[in-house]
């Protein structure tokens, strides 16, 4: 059965049935239902109005999905206890009819699977959190509604009047999959399909939507104002059809508005007036490069504070939240795909989480419309799992079997206020459970060439050692003698010494003959050997330069000392002095000793090049000091982000 | 990357260049910061307690 076309019994107006698999239209001109029995077309009384909304979407919008084009043939609105939502009729270019969800500002595409045995017989047993293996996938079920057909339009491949009802059970699987499993009277129907972006669905002829295409801003009040059960004031919806509870801007009442009729949840209530709103409702903002209309405030509390969550809505963007607390802000956007995960850590996106807190949290005030039938004192069991500047929460509202998860991204109040045009909005007080620790980012940013630098000093010296060997350049024996100090013993030396003499020195002070220090400029070490035990044996020393007369002073220590169990020193010791440029010189050397010594031969050499250590070590630190700073400033954020926390990997067991 | 850290980065720089310096000339931080030198303490003051 191919596309067809008929007269519409009721006005004769022509029902067109595109799909093959299509059996019920609804006539575009009188709203008769139209159904094709095949022998014949017969009408089954007039659909329902549809209810105003803000869908971007209408009959003939044309899409995308994982390459296979498709077009919109049939809408059905499905009404629950706590809202309703669009199911959209596709028609795939290869003859298959898929689903368009369309909630709560999410959407989803879904496919009717084969029908199966296994699928559980009563919704009954299917509960929020339950996993279900159906059709190759482990599912985890998120909620259970009770539903039925509120309107529809369009052709549908099954006959839709209304109040035609059903059990739907949603859910999810770890791999972002969405699964429906439909109760009718005949037995169940599982869907599987995608959670899926606007972008990624690559939409086209879509309906203009209200206030929000250039050119419709006088629509979106006509289409979308209702009056107030409590107080007769209009009520203006900014996302009609879309949200499911308002308040009366008027009187403040909590309106349900998940249908046309508007029904009173609760009269005015004198928290609504006092809520400390600082973006306005329908104030608008390009946060992200997305034009956002704040549409609802919510005061939430747990037992040991208070935050504002402002719920933001784009037509083909759907719903996200800004929360703040203390001038803090952070971006939120609801998930899908992740099942009743337990425990204190969870991993999602590549990233760790950790748990931060868990504990009830009830709203306080509302001011605005929401996706849901908000309630003041609605209470949901909140779990923070954070990977700072990420979050996820965990909502779990026990009253209606369900969950849900959120992702949440830190925002500067800065941005925040560039994007609504404010000049500047609260400093951020404390340090919050999600705030990314600015200590961190900087160490992040200076490890690398933290790490480089180290390696590259370790080079240097590395090759230095290599090339600046240590090499002796002259040996020589002297005698201390308390009564007098005696000149170098004769023809003691073992590396031939310049010819001339050194200049006359003072009597207690013994030189050496002249030698060269060859090379560039560096350093000498001069070694002493004595044959010292438990006393001293010290000199000051200065290598001369014969030329130019300059003087480098070092200083030699040898003493030994020991006990029966203990020893200190030794009786070789080195005196080391630094940058000595080549040239010939002689040492002076003015030697003194422990008292117990009266005479004592000491032996000295000279030795020309090698390196210091110490240069390296000194370098190391310099390096590291700002990185050790940062280390210690990070720990410390760390330690006051977790301190409000009862799941602290800080807190010390008592 | 490192733009936000300019100072840091001279610092690395600075050190390197002081590691090459020293290492070249023979020349030491540690000896030229000597208290000794600076106070003009003698051989044999740090044993004379023994």
């Amino acid at each position: 059965m191919s596309q067809r076309l008929y007269d519409c019994p009721q006005c004769g107006a022509p029902v067109k049935f595109q799909s093959s698999v299509a059996v019920f239209a609804v006539c575009e001109h009188c709203r008769s239902m139209v159904v094709d029995r095949r022998a014949n077309v017969e009408t089954m009384g007039v659909m329902a109005d549809l209810p105003p909304d803000l869908t971007p979407f209408k009959i003939g919008t044309r899409g995308e999905w994982n390459g296979n084009a498709f077009e919109l043939i049939g809408r059905v609105r499905v009404l629950w206890a706590d809202g309703s939502w669009n199911e959209w009729c596709a028609l795939f270019g290869d003859g298959r009819i898929g689903w368009l969800g369309e909630a709560q500002g999410q959407w989803m595409i879904s496919f009717a699977a084969p029908r199966d045995e296994s699928l559980p017989a009563n919704p009954q047993d299917c509960y929020a959190g339950l996993r279900l293996e159906l059709a190759g996938h482990q599912w985890t079920v998120i909620d259970r509604k009770e539903t039925r057909c509120l309107a529809g339009e369009g052709e549908l491949p099954f006959i839709a009047t209304p109040d035609r009802a059903r059990v739907s059970i949603d859910m999810t699987d770890a791999r972002g999959a969405f699964g429906s499993l439909e109760f009718y009277d005949d037995g169940p129907q599982l869907f599987v399909g995608q959670y899926a972006t606007f972008g990624e669905l690559r939409f086209s002829e879509l309906r203009p939507v209200p206030g929000w295409n250039a050119g419709l801003e006088q629509e979106k009040n006509k289409t979308s104002a209702l009056s107030c059960p409590n107080c007769g004031a209009p009520v203006n919806l900014r996302a009609a059809g879309l949200t499911m509870s308002a308040t009366c801007g008027s009187c403040g009442s909590l309106i349900d508005t998940s249908n046309p009729h508007l029904q009173l949840i609760e009269e005015a209530h004198a928290a609504t007036q006092q809520i400390p709103v600082v973006l306005p409702i329908g104030q608008r903002g390009l946060l992200r490069g997305i034009e956002w209309e704040v549409i609802g405030v919510c005061r939430r509390a747990d037992q040991w504070a208070k935050w504002m969550e402002y719920l933001l809505f784009n037509p083909w963007h759907g719903f996200v939240w800004l929360v703040t607390y203390n001038g803090h802000w952070s971006y939120v956007e609801r998930l899908t795909g992740l099942g009743n995960l337990q425990g204190a850590g969870i991993s999602y996106d590549g990233r760790d989480y950790h748990l931060y807190g868990r504990g009830a949290a009830r709203v306080e005030s509302v001011l605005g419309e929401f996706y849901w039938k908000v309630a003041r004192g609605e209470s949901a069991l909140l779990s923070d799992f954070i990977a700072p500047p990420h979050i996820l929460s965990k909502e779990f509202y026990n009253e209606l079997n369900e969950f849900t998860w959120s992702h949440g991204t830190y925002l500067p109040h800065t941005e925040v206020a560039t994007a609504f045009g404010f000049k500047q909005l609260p400093e951020p007080v404390g340090i919050y459970l999600n705030q990314p620790n600015p200590f961190a980012e900087r160490w992040n940013r200076v490890k690398a060439p933290w790490f480089l630098a180290i390696a590259a000093a370790l080079l240097i010296q590395l090759v230095f050692i290599a090339s600046s060997t240590e090499r002796k350049i002259y040996e020589h024996e002297f005698v201390f003698d308390r009564a007098t100090t005696s000149q170098p013993a004769a023809g003691a030396g073992n590396i031939p010494l310049e010819a001339a003499t050194p200049p006359a020195a003072p009597p207690n002070v013994l030189t050496t003959p002249h030698f060269t220090l060859d090379g560039g400029t560096s350093r000498v070490e001069i070694e002493g050997d004595a044959d010292v035990n438990n006393n001293w044996l010290g000199a000051d020393l200065e290598l001369v330069n014969v030329e130019t007369n300059e003087r480098y002073a070092g200083d030699l220590e040898i003493g030994y000392y020991h006990g029966p169990d203990w020893s200190e020193g030794g009786t070789t010791e080195r005196a080391t002095i630094p940058a000595v440029p080549a040239g010939v010189y002689f040492l002076e050397v003015e030697p003194s000793a422990d008292q117990t010594i009266t005479r004592m031969p000491f032996q000295l050499k000279v030795m020309r090049g090698g390196i210091y250590w110490s240069n390296f070590l000194f370098a190391l630190v310099a390096i590291s000091l700002y990185p050790a700073y940062l280390l210690f400033r990070r720990s410390g954020f760390e330690r006051m982000r977790w301190s409000e926390s009862d799941y602290s990997p800080y807190a010390t067991e008592e | 990357m490192m733009k936000q850290h300019p100072v840091y980065l001279s610092l690395l720089a600075t050190a390197g260049l002081f590691l090459l310096f020293a290492n070249v000339r023979g020349w030491s931080l540690l000896h030229s910061m000597r208290p000794a030198r600076w106070f003009g303490g003698g051989a044999g003051s740090s044993f004379a307690h023994k």
